[in-house]
């Protein structure tokens, strides 16, 4: 219902509409919660920078785990070189923590949301790649794989009945993480202007927006703050539930 | 009807199976009788083509008339181990279309009716995951997966070891009835050379890694094979 709500608010609001007579205008019925330095619709601009956040962080999510899983499945089935390959880059990648790769990445392919989709992408598909490869290189010696081969299924039947459920049910628990840790990353890499551009608005560009205003007017950093808070909260709460799921019924 | 010519499956260090050399005869109830370690379930591991990579393999296995026989279809399974050889998110069903499918085979609900019916099993089992069946009902139906296609060849690993001496009886008087009216050959590794003389056309016996002795239930006391007759004089202990 407050999802409803909110997005109502933005139907009827335009997050992008400046009214300079409106500049930094408190709470009131026509603006919820007030406007911006330009005289824009603050909540329309939370609102949509969370709209944001969300489809970056679930598409960079299910592109980044798509890669990482299929050619996992690959490295775990058939082992050799991709198995190899996967774990030299791991053990590279180790070494740089994952915001400083991303940094260089980010500033190496230019400011900009594709740009930090394609860094993030080239981190982390690495991560999902070694879950998969562990959990089949270990179920494939299960004997419900061998009695698939002996029964004679495909190579294909096999990973596509068998092993790609087994591997779903913890991706999705790294995925559950990754979603809030992708948020995060796109707020501090909008914050230093290397993530969403203006007008487009985001919760961390909408941080580095109220820097000057932040004795006059804290509202403008307390709520994008508390939205990151919140939904990395949320997102790590559901990251517990899946473990829990996932240990109570067993792989 | 099966043609072994010189079979080996070699370890890195030791030779597991040797210059086995052997035909099995068609349409008939096969034991295959050894100590443990002998090689039996390696044997059936050779006839599925899946010994392990680490393993080399030389020789030659011939199927009825030079034919190329397919696992699962041709060649049906009864594993050892029947518990763990069951997808656990799947249910029986499922397991059962999975089958089908690989084949290409329409799932033929009457015929697999009938195989739980002559195991006196419920047909509501089949919605079940394995997690839900007791261990005979897991094992019946192991057996229903391994049959339910109509394989010319059933390999059983070591079916009754966890079985009372009644439940050994079932399994084994429908096995060998089945046998009869499908004109299947039924390749059975077993120790217990008991249970290979009432049942078996044929036995075939292992030792170190190769057969050295094969007999019939009636020809079985006058072998001259000293593993054979020792086999034979002990087999009441």
């Amino acid at each position: 219902m407050w999802i409803g709500i909110l997005l109502i608010y933005l139907g009827t609001h335009s997050p992008y509409t400046t009214d300079v007579t409106q500049r930094l205008a408190s709470s009131s019925m026509q603006h919820w919660l007030g406007t911006d330095a330009l005289g824009r619709d603050f909540l329309a601009r939370l609102i949509l920078a969370g709209v944001i956040s969300f489809l970056f962080s679930g598409v960079t999510v299910l592109l980044t785990a798509t890669v990482g899983t299929v050619l996992g499945l690959f490295a775990g089935y058939y082992g050799g070189l991709l198995k190899r390959i996967i774990h030299r880059i791991e053990e590279s990648l180790i070494i740089f923590p994952d915001t400083v790769l991303a940094l260089v990445l980010a500033g190496l392919l230019g400011a900009g949301i594709n740009s930090l989709v394609l860094a993030i992408l080239l981190i982390k598909w690495v991560s999902y790649a070694r879950l998969t490869e562990t959990i089949v290189s270990s179920t494939k010696q299960s004997e419900y794989i061998w009695m698939a081969r002996v029964n004679g299924l495909s190579d294909a039947m096999i990973v596509r009945r068998h092993l790609l459920w087994t591997v779903l049910r913890q991706v999705r628990v790294l995925m559950s993480v990754d979603i809030g840790k992708i948020i995060l990353f796109l707020s501090a890499f909008s914050y230093i202007g290397l993530g969403v551009q203006p007008p487009v608005p985001e919760w961390g560009a909408m941080l580095n927006e109220a820097r000057p205003y932040f004795q006059a007017a804290p509202r403008f950093m307390i709520w994008p703050g508390l939205c990151i808070v919140l939904t990395v909260s949320a997102s790590m709460w559901w990251n517990r539930r899946l473990q829990q799921q996932t240990a109570k019924k067993g792989v | 009807m099966i043609q072994l010519h010189h079979v080996t499956v070699t370890a890195p260090t030791k030779p597991l199976l040797h210059a086995i050399t052997v035909d099995f005869p068609a349409n008939q109830f096969i034991c295959l009788i050894g100590a443990s370690g002998s090689g039996k379930t390696l044997l059936l591991k050779h006839l599925l083509g899946l010994v392990p990579e680490t393993l080399s393999v030389g020789g030659t296995v011939t199927f009825a008339e030079g034919e190329d026989w397919v696992r699962g279809r041709e060649i049906g399974y009864i594993p050892q181990h029947y518990q763990q050889s069951f997808v656990p998110f799947l249910t029986i069903k499922e397991t059962m279309r999975d089958l089908c499918r690989a084949h290409h085979v329409a799932y033929d609900k009457e015929q697999t009716e009938s195989l739980l019916c002559s195991f006196r099993l419920d047909i509501d089992l089949l919605d079940r995951l394995p997690h839900q069946l007791s261990g005979g009902q897991l094992q019946r139906m192991a057996i229903i997966l391994a049959v339910f296609l109509k394989p010319r060849l059933i390999l059983a690993d070591e079916l009754t070891t966890a079985l009372d001496p009644v439940a050994t009886r079932q399994l084994l008087d429908w096995l060998r009835n089945y046998q009869q009216q499908t004109a299947a050959t039924v390749l059975f590794v077993t120790h217990e050379l008991t249970h290979a003389l009432h049942y078996a056309d044929t036995l075939y016996i292992m030792k170190e890694g190769t057969i050295i002795d094969a007999v019939t239930p009636e020809t079985i006391h006058a072998s001259r094979h000293p593993y054979t007759q020792a086999l034979y004089t002990n087999r009441h202990l």
